[in-house]
């Protein structure tokens, strides 16, 4: 299926970088009449994940971010050139657990869990020193929510 | 980061006047709580109205920051948008937070039961 529409994007993985990406994304997003709050999400924490963990908060690595429109879904491709995945694949992403007492709480493990509930076609390559992450989010009719 | 604080009668408004707690904010954040409700001991609301955007970072320092509230005072959400709900509810973290719709709502509230 031929794309309508692509983004193209390659910025440094940095926080700051990162949001701007995001706002751009956004605004290529907004020409849709589809809500794009769960695209936002995803996209959010899959990047967060190169700038913290491929390039363990080296600020001059790149990341390449591919984006277009299918119908009622958007498809991302990110490429970055910092670590592997650890184990070579992607994480589980279980829900952590919030049943335990205010002192258990998680504070930390939500991202992938987000990913993987929000996506489809989601996948992993590492290909010449390069990791690939592909997903789709569905696009939801109704009004724009704004990521901010 | 911005958070300015509103002490009423009955708790302590304290209102984000950011658009998102994310990972580039989320340290920020849970250093200015810490400092702004290093005093308190009874009802804290954290006025969310005007933050339209909430990352896993946010979400977490949400989370420490009610983990890390000093003696009796406790933390309740106020103002949540549709993109926080929609994180907090995906998480399941919306069944620990206290929230309200709004922190005016919340004043008059009673405070929940510990």
């Amino acid at each position: 299926m031929l794309a309508d529409e692509g983004f193209v994007s390659c910025f440094r993985a940095t926080p700051e970088d990162v949001r701007r990406a995001l706002d751009q994304v956004e605004q290529f997003l907004g020409q849709t009449e589809h809500a794009c709050a769960e695209a936002m999400i995803v996209l959010a924490e899959a990047l967060n994940n190169v700038v913290e963990h491929a390039y363990a908060e080296k600020p001059d690595g790149l990341i390449s971010l591919f984006a277009w429109l299918a119908g009622p879904a958007v498809s991302f491709e990110l490429r970055d050139k910092g670590r592997p995945m650890p184990k070579g694949d992607l994480p589980v992403g279980d829900l952590p657990d919030h049943s335990t007492t205010l002192e258990h709480l998680p504070e930390g493990g939500f991202g992938w869990f987000l990913i993987h509930d929000l996506t489809e076609a989601l996948e992993y390559e590492r290909v010449a020193q390069e990791n690939i992450l592909r997903f789709r989010v569905p696009l939801t009719s109704g009004a724009q929510v704004s990521y901010g | 980061m911005k958070l300015t604080p509103h002490p009423m009668e009955t708790a302590l408004c304290i209102k984000v006047e950011e658009r998102r707690i994310d990972a580039a904010s989320a340290v920020q954040f849970k250093e200015t709580m810490r400092s702004l409700v290093s005093e308190e001991n009874g009802r804290v609301l954290l006025d969310l109205s005007q933050v339209t955007f909430i990352d896993s970072s946010g979400l977490g320092a949400l989370v420490a920051v009610m983990k890390n509230m000093p003696g009796q005072a406790k933390i309740e959400l106020a103002g949540i948008q549709p993109i926080v709900q929609k994180v907090l509810a995906l998480t399941k973290m919306d069944q620990v937070f206290v929230i309200h719709e709004t922190c005016e709502a919340a004043l008059s509230a009673a405070q929940p039961a510990a």
